[in-house]
């Protein structure tokens, strides 16, 4: 058994320590979930279908955009010397026109839906600066056979 | 043969109740022949989970398209080896049934190696194993069963979607179920410490369980870092876009439990030595546990978009129904236990080793909490803004790169700072040569062209963390030569044989640090450029000069057309100097006409010395008469670090595994008591 003198000495120490290290802790997640909270603002983006893009109308150009649409058959054209490429994204009444410039998705030529990260301009269309390409299932072959290929013909400019 | 799997997996989910109650009640009444049947039921339930395994090979091999997963999932054409196989896990129904494989695998080890150890235990460790195999065998039994049969048989199956066949897609999907699955068996020593209490001898809860559990948790941590990296090699060479890590959801559902797993790894440690974090640490693996089946949760409900879209089903609320069991069930057991999980000491200084290592653990956590936030933004946004809003990359990069510098930093000071404490004064002392070593090595990246200040934060904090560790290592080995007189490597050897744990945790640690300049390196200084060109024309692009010399269009390639350009690579043309051809590259596009699928193929070529940087080039499109080219060039400084930082990685870790002399002994000492104590008990 300790002295009473003894654990009262080893006592005071702790309760400054617990202190400090509440302090502590509370000073790295403060830190964490500001840093959290800073990057949520600067980098997020609306995440919307094509009918909600529409309905924002004027109020979303300009503003970061992750649309997702379906990819208007026959609208791909590509431009292989400017590095360009331009499709539509529509669901069904309304129709985006969007342009994009950089690495294209390899299965985005099979694509039926095609999600665009990007900004809505005011004459509207959409310049894409990230594209993903979902497939009927990519992972996953199975649903090829109800995936009507013969759509997609034509849509590409070149390949064998 | 099917019918034979159809049959064993039902048997399985009776199995697998029979043994969770047997074990339970046989640990809890101090039953030995429940305890021991209950061993028997995890032998036996590997045994059918293999039965069911085998059917579906030899479905798989026989082409047997009459198996939903057989025919959706391979085609005559697609090679038996591997690609056939490797179908078993590509469905959702085939992966549930590798995951129950493997977990009855692991559970088999486990009451094999351990059936020595702590008798009271075991039988709760085979229940709660046997707990998380009711809810896949379940779900194989009657939710979604890999022997589900097509209405009418194909004549061919749906084949295997051609961007998956590589060698590395062959091998990935199994090493993250190693690791994701294998986190079910720390979280059974921990439900089992629990769950057991107070010994029979009215001995407080003892930490045995934390000591096999480290090793159960370095076991699937590592398996998981192998399949992340891999899954990055694998997006690097195929998917044509430079890099190896997008921050997608699935790769942070995978990134999320690693997290956890490492700062449980860490504070381990403080349990071990002090005694202290005892609840922490139950916490950490608990969390790790449910991370795994909330990342499978996601991935399979299709609540979050991916760029991996698995197939969608009604598999995920009740994965989130057990996510939530498990959860609340085993914090509750925790919270219930509270009063035998006392610390056995106070911190005693706040710069002593133990409480860097608790801000390490804030820090791990902080970064999988900021991966989960990041995850679940869109849902999460939609409830508090009524905008669903969406994360990417930039969002990561920043809040997990800041976070993860101060890790390094912590990674530098800690070999400094020992356990119970450090003056001031004394580390200042130590803090001396690094710094100056950091400063140097800011001061060459400067002089080679280095001038983003980010970058250069970061290296000095890599180059810090260096010196410290590797001084620690070489220290070590001085004072050892001073006693023994042998040379620095024998020493250097001699010292890490006697201590794995302490210096292959410094080599893991050398090991992510050249893991972390690639990364630095290959993402902060990575250029990407595009240009058309026709034949013989001549480009420069960073140093190398790139000329476009032909193209060879659809040539047959099994399934595929592939057309092929070459380029010529030379040193910098210029006008008046001889450049030297140092490479031929050969990127090109491969047609899958089955599934109407174009895969393009970069072309990658290491420049010496060091592979200092990667050439990385792909074939974009051209026009119609293949005169004119499109290509875009990739130049990645130093990413051959990130493949070769990596793999020492998993070295390292593996001999931190491997019991050192001293564990060796005290190992053995250890089992002779509980040898003794088996015999002493019925007297008592």
């Amino acid at each position: 058994m300790a002295s009473p003198t003894l654990s009262k000495q080893k006592a005071k120490p702790k309760t400054k320590y617990q202190l400090k290290y509440l302090i502590g802790a509370i000073a790295i997640f403060g830190v964490i979930g500001y840093l959290i909270f800073f990057g949520l603002t600067q980098t997020s983006q609306w995440a919307i279908t094509l009918p909600e893009l529409f309905a924002k109308g004027n109020n979303a150009v300009g503003q970061g955009v992750r649309v997702t649409g379906q990819l208007e058959p026959n609208s791909v054209q590509k431009d292989v010397k400017q590095n360009k490429i331009a499709f539509v994204l529509t669901d069904g009444v309304n129709r985006l026109p969007v342009t994009y410039s950089g690495v294209v998705p390899d299965t985005f030529d099979r694509a039926v839906e095609v999600v665009a990260e990007g900004k809505l301009n005011a004459d509207g269309s959409f310049t894409a600066t990230n594209l993903l390409a979902k497939c009927p299932s990519k992972y996953d072959a199975s649903k090829i056979e109800e995936f009507d290929t013969s759509k997609m013909q034509g849509n590409v400019n070149y390949g064998p | 043969m099917t019918t034979l799997g159809s049959i064993s997996l039902t048997v399985a989910f009776v199995v697998a109740i029979y043994t969770m109650v047997a074990g339970f009640i046989g640990a809890r009444r101090k039953v030995p022949e429940l305890a021991a049947s209950a061993r028997n039921g995890v032998i036996l339930y590997a045994v059918l989970a293999t039965l069911a395994v085998i059917s579906i090979g030899y479905a798989l091999v026989t082409r047997d398209f009459s198996l939903v997963l057989v025919a959706n999932h391979t085609s005559r054409d697609l090679p038996l080896i591997p690609y056939t196989l490797t179908a078993l896990w590509s469905g959702q129904s085939g992966s549930l049934l590798f995951w129950s494989w493997i977990l009855s695998l692991y559970g088999l080890v486990v009451i094999i190696l351990h059936r020595h150890d702590d008798l009271e235990l075991m039988p709760y460790v085979a229940s709660v194993i046997m707990l998380v195999q009711t809810f896949f065998a379940f779900m194989l039994a009657f939710i979604s069963s890999p022997f589900e049969r097509m209405l009418s048989i194909p004549p061919d199956g749906a084949g295997l979607n051609p961007i998956l066949q590589h060698p590395a897609m062959a091998i990935h999907p199994p090493l993250l179920y190693l690791g994701f699955v294998g986190f079910t068996i720390p979280f059974a020593f921990a439900m089992a410490a629990l769950l057991r209490g107070r010994s029979a001898t009215g001995q407080p809860m003892n930490d045995s369980w934390i000591r096999a559990t480290r090793r159960w948790t370095l076991i699937p941590w590592m398996f998981l870092w192998i399949g992340l990296v891999l899954g990055g090699r694998w997006a690097y060479d195929v998917l044509g876009w430079g890099g190896y890590w997008g921050w997608d959801p699935v790769e942070n559902a995978a990134f999320m439990p690693w997290l956890v797993g490492t700062a449980f790894l860490h504070s381990v440690m403080v349990q071990e030595r002090k005694g202290m974090l005892k609840v922490w640490n139950i916490g950490l693996v608990i969390i790790t546990f449910a991370l795994t089946l909330f990342g499978t949760f996601l991935t399979r409900s299709g609540v979050i978009q991916s760029v991996h879209a698995f197939a969608q089903s009604e598999i995920g609320p009740l994965f989130l129904g057990f996510v939530a069991l498990i959860t609340l069930a085993s914090t509750a057991l925790l919270f219930f236990r509270l009063d035998q999980l006392q610390n056995e000491a106070e911190f005693d200084s706040l710069l002593s080793r133990e409480v860097l290592f608790l801000v390490n653990n804030v820090l791990f956590l902080g970064a999988a909490i900021a991966v989960l936030i990041g995850v679940v933004w869109p849902i999460l946004s939609e409830v508090l803004t009524g905008q669903a809003l969406t994360v990417g990359a930039p969002y990561y990069n920043l809040v997990v790169g800041v976070i993860f510098a101060g890790i390094v930093l912590l990674m530098g000071i800690i070999p400094l700072i020992g356990w119970g404490g450090a003056t001031m004064a004394k580390l200042g002392r130590k803090l001396i040569a690094p710094l100056a070593l950091a400063v140097g090595i800011v001061a060459l990246a400067f002089v080679l062209g280095w001038r983003d200040p980010l970058s250069l934060i970061a290296i000095a904090l890599l180059a810090f963390a260096f010196a410290t560790t590797g001084t620690d290592i070489l220290l070590a080995a001085r004072a050892r030569q001073k006693n023994t007189h042998e040379n620095l490597t024998t020493a250097l050897a001699r010292i890490v044989e006697r201590n794995h744990r302490r210096y292959g945790g410094y080599l893991v640690h050398l090991s992510v640090l050249i893991f972390a300049l690639g990364v630095i390196g290959s993402r902060g200084y990575a250029t990407d450029q595009v240009r058309a060109l026709t034949r013989g024309e001549a480009w420069t692009v960073n140093g190398y000069t790139i000329v476009f010399e032909g193209l060879l269009p659809g040539a047959r390639v099994g399934e595929a057309e592939v057309t092929t350009a070459t380029l010529g690579v030379f040193e910098e043309w210029c006008d008046s100097c001889e450049s030297r051809r140092i490479a031929t590259l050969k990127p090109g596009i491969s047609f899958f006409t089955r599934q109407q699928q174009q895969v393009s193929d970069p072309a990658i070529w290491h420049d010496a010395p060091f592979f200092r940087r990667d050439l990385y080039v792909i074939v974009q499109g051209w026009t119609d008469n293949f005169q004119t080219v499109s290509f875009r060039v990739f130049v990645n400084p130093l990413v051959t670090l990130v493949w070769i930082g990596a793999f020492l990685f998993v070295i390292s870790t593996v001999l931190t595994m491997f019991p050192d002399p001293a564990e060796q002994r005290a190992r053995e000492r250890v089992r002779r008591e509980a040898a003794a104590g088996a015999l002493v008990r019925p007297s008592e």
